[in-house]
């Protein structure tokens, strides 16, 4: 296939095949340096987890490093290394994903040396023992021993009712601590295989080609029989929530987390899209709400954000967060961010305020292009979390059909006091 | 046969009129520019008044003789620009990421020259940003990953500007006033002190008028003075008492200036070390073979006046004493051998493998514009970086780590709950 010849096309064709294990391939092609990134993702994270396994998607996500029958420990790095590559993982609560950042004549070794820990993995206990040392050195440096990670977990559980979100992907400590060989063989087993992975690739490559490779190297592995996926529902919240933290800190800090729903729940809703503006009002750049009014304006905050995740696999939350300038308590606040959702109610978003947030994401999405990273994570999250890709080109038509109206109607409806959990940071004299 | 090789980036590089270096590459695929101005401006001329830079970098964005920081924000939104700031050792940035589209463009730079050339540091956002930074320097109270990093650069260099950190210290920024920021902005934000990269999809010519505008709208004024080298820092070590579960662990020395001859064995050597991600012997000696750690690497910061070599990991408290004599045991080893050969080649394809990701993307080629243009390398900098690395042997890596790094003369930094007595190496 030729390569693009258009300037600056508008959108970019992502190519998907499928290969006859159920292994899903979506090919975005970026000729711009003649590198590629490889991202493998797996439909399997955090809200996956019941209770006693918490933490376990990530866990094997680590494990996943430790070697198979044909490349034993730490020989998947030393050979992506060892051809220049970058390369990662990460977990999430919808999915697990592992990439490789390569010259692009190089994709063949990370296709073969994915394929193998598919469904190869050697899973040995002396080293899984070890690396669970690893994983809670983690959770005590992301978590234990950082207030905001702390205090951010127990507001997320009691935001999250009745879906497994309740739970961050690093999982409870004592889950850490029990979960044995065992139970990661399983949970390997269950999830692992093509029927419930993606690959994207971005960069330097034409599509049939990176499909041929992939029939190659991943053609003959054999599908599971997966289990069967639960609903999950957020219930309906009767009544605000209030979550109090008090840790050894030396700065106090404030949430608010509105449950709502996520695209996936309706495709067709404009609600969720609603909902992103309101986020990008509040806080899209310098000019939002939040820090033209905590931020500047009284200057009751020190730091304020808002953020809402459309493309999630259960319901969502709206959240908005701050910290206190010198000067001001928690309660000023609360009492601001408390204010912008009211104004949200009641006063007309005006037609500059609503283009600035057009602008803003058509401009985002121009810039979005200069990562092969950025590219390819906006696609794999969206499919791994049981998405269509396309969404992703649907956004800026999505936002630009929101009317004032429909910003008053989604505030009143979802950014009420029955759907909210509020957080306080109350420091505790550090020793 | 004339060497004739066709340059890995094709760098076109001038002076304006006023003499300030720009570097520019054309990128014609995406409908955008990156510009960014780097200033003779770091956290080095801070002097006693440690967060100056910072304080003055944070304030150029709040409001010009003409707008408002809100009419500011409001016309930089309206147009899709993204502005950003930002401070380091020896420098700091400005930068514009805008869409080339005319309409856009021109009004971004308009604003852009406005804040560079008339910010009006009035009182009141020089109070709030102010206390907006000793916030976020409580926060850092909070933190033992800081408050470790803040010690260590302090003892590294105790009576050298590196010492400081970039935000100051909660005395240091208290007693900054409104006339000490519009002096070193007057001194150090001129056209003697700065040097422009872009990238994007503009002409060379449009380049040229736009570095040209934007150098003419500086102050004059003179260049900034040299900086005097560091000198080594006497050996010390800080175990700072700390409620956290972890113990944070910082172990270094000063070490090259950024035109030193042995940077390249030092660079190549460190990747065996603790430079290799994953594939590192502290990565695998202390976290996969022990499960001491989650995060450890070592690294050499160069700068232009001698910058640090470090080794930076966390471990419970129980284990801190453990794992430092673990890390300090695996750094003798590599200063006395350096790598295997096997080592050797593995890191050389490494770097040289993962050069061309290096220079994906526009944001990858501006930082490396930057990086040429500032430390004054070759304009083939670039065009020779991989034979330099293949050059390098394992008697030169050997022979510039004994050189440069003293295991026995190391600045250690441990934040977390100690034990009894204080630990030793």
């Amino acid at each position: 296939m030729p390569s693009q010849t258009k300037k600056h096309p508008d959108t970019q064709l992502v190519h998907t095949f499928e290969l006859s294990n159920g292994l899903k391939l979506l090919v975005q092609e970026d000729h711009r340096a003649p590198v590629v990134v490889s991202q493998i993702w797996y439909k399997i994270g955090s809200s996956y987890e019941p209770i006693g396994l918490t933490g376990i998607s990530h866990i094997l996500e680590h494990m996943m490093f430790k070697g198979t029958p044909k490349y034993g420990v730490g020989e998947f790095s030393r050979i992506i290394a060892e051809n220049g590559g970058d390369e990662n993982a990460f977990t999430h609560y919808d999915y697990t994903g592992y990439y490789q950042l390569l010259d692009v004549a190089k994709l063949p070794i990370a296709f073969e040396l994915e394929a193998d820990r598919m469904r190869h993995l050697t899973l040995d206990p002396e080293e899984f023992e070890k690396e669970r040392q690893v994983v809670m050195e983690e959770r005590l440096m992301r978590t234990e021993d950082d207030p905001h990670g702390k205090a951010y977990e127990r507001w997320m559980a009691a935001a999250y009712i009745s879906t497994a979100y309740h739970h961050m992907p690093i999982g409870w400590m004592h889950d850490i601590q029990n979960i044995t060989v065992t139970d990661l063989r399983a949970w390997y087993e269950k999830w692992y295989a093509p029927n419930n992975a993606l690959i994207v690739v971005v960069g330097d490559v034409r599509p049939e080609a990176v499909y041929q490779l992939a029939q190659q190297y991943f053609g003959h592995l054999k599908p599971a029989e997966l289990p069967i996926v639960k609903p999950q529902l957020e219930i309906q919240p009767l009544g605000k929530r209030q979550v109090a933290v008090k840790v050894p800190a030396e700065v106090p800090w404030f949430g608010m987390a509105y449950n709502v729903p996520s695209l996936k729940m309706d495709l067709t809703s404009i609600e969720p899209y609603v909902l992103c503006v309101i986020a990008t009002i509040l806080n899209g750049g310098r000019s939002s709400r939040l820090s033209q009014d905590l931020i500047r304006g009284k200057a009751v905050a020190a730091s304020a954000n808002a953020w809402y995740d459309p493309y999630c696999r259960l319901d969502s939350l709206f959240v908005l967060e701050g910290t206190p300038a010198i000067s001001h308590r928690v309660a000023d606040v609360e009492k601001a961010l408390l204010a912008q959702i009211k104004r949200l109610k009641t006063t007309t978003v005006t037609a500059e305020e609503l283009a600035r947030v057009k602008t803003r994401a058509i401009a985002l999405k121009t810039y979005a292009q200069d990562s092969i990273s950025r590219q390819a994570n906006e696609i794999g999250g969206l499919e791994a979390a049981g998405l269509p890709w396309r969404l992703r080109d649907e956004y800026i038509a999505g936002i630009s059909t929101v009317t004032p109206e429909q910003i008053k109607t989604v505030a009143k409806r979802y950014l009420t006091n029955e759907r909210l959990t509020v957080l306080k940071l109350k420091p505790l004299k550090i020793s | 046969m004339k060497n004739a090789k066709k340059p890995v980036l094709n760098i076109e590089h001038w002076s304006t009129t006023q003499g300030a270096p720009v570097y520019f590459v054309h990128t014609p695929e995406l409908p955008m520019l990156d510009i960014r101005l780097v200033f003779q401006a770091g956290l080095c001329r801070d002097g006693h008044q440690s967060g100056l830079s910072n304080l003055t970098s944070g304030l150029l964005d709040e409001g010009t003789h003409q707008l408002s920081a809100d009419e500011l924000a409001q016309q930089l939104d309206t147009l899709g620009a993204l502005y950003q700031t930002g401070v380091r050792h020896d420098s700091a940035y400005i930068s514009l990421r805008s869409l080339t589209d005319p309409n856009f463009l021109s009004p971004s730079l308009a604003l852009l020259k406005q804040m560079l050339s008339e910010p009006a540091f009035l009182n009141e956002p020089f109070e709030r940003v102010k206390n907006q930074i000793l916030m976020g320097l409580k926060e850092e109270q909070q933190e033992p990953a800081s408050l470790a990093q803040n010690a260590f650069y302090k003892a590294l260099y105790p009576d050298h500007p590196y010492g400081n950190s970039i935000s100051g210290t909660l005395d240091s920024v208290k007693q900054i006033t409104r006339a000490d920021v519009v002096k070193f902005y007057r001194e150090y934000y001129t056209a003697q002190n700065v040097l422009i990269a872009l990238v994007g999809d503009i002409t060379s010519e449009k380049a040229k008028e736009i570095a040209e505008e934007l150098v003419q709208s500086l102050p004059t004024g003179k260049a900034a003075a040299s900086l005097k080298t560091a000198n080594l820092a006497p050996v010390n070590t800080q175990a700072i008492s700390f409620s956290s579960q972890q113990t944070a662990i910082l172990l270094g020395q000063v070490a090259i200036n950024i035109q030193s001859a042995d940077y390249f064995p030092l660079i190549v050597g460190n990747y065996t070390l603790g430079g290799g991600g994953m594939v590192s012997r502290l990565f695998r000696e202390v976290r996969e073979k022990k499960g001491l750690v989650y995060g450890i690497y070592s690294a050499f910061l160069p700068l232009w006046a001698k910058g640090p070599f470090v080794i930076k990991l966390q471990t419970r408290n129980e284990e801190a004493q453990n794992a430092i004599n673990l890390v300090h045991e695996i750094l003798c080893d590599f200063v006395k051998n350096g790598p295997t050969e096997a080592e050797l080649l593995a890191a050389k394809k490494n770097i040289i493998g993962g050069f061309p990701l290096e220079l994906a993307g526009n944001a990858n080629i501006i930082a490396e514009l930057v990086r040429i243009g500032f430390y004054q390398f070759p304009l083939d900098y670039l065009d020779t970086y991989r034979d330099k690395i293949t050059a390098v042997t394992q008697a030169q890596i050997c022979a510039a780590f004994q050189k440069h790094i003293n295991p026995d003369q190391l600045v250690k930094v441990m934040v977390g709950k100690q034990p009894a007595t204080p630990a030793v190496l």
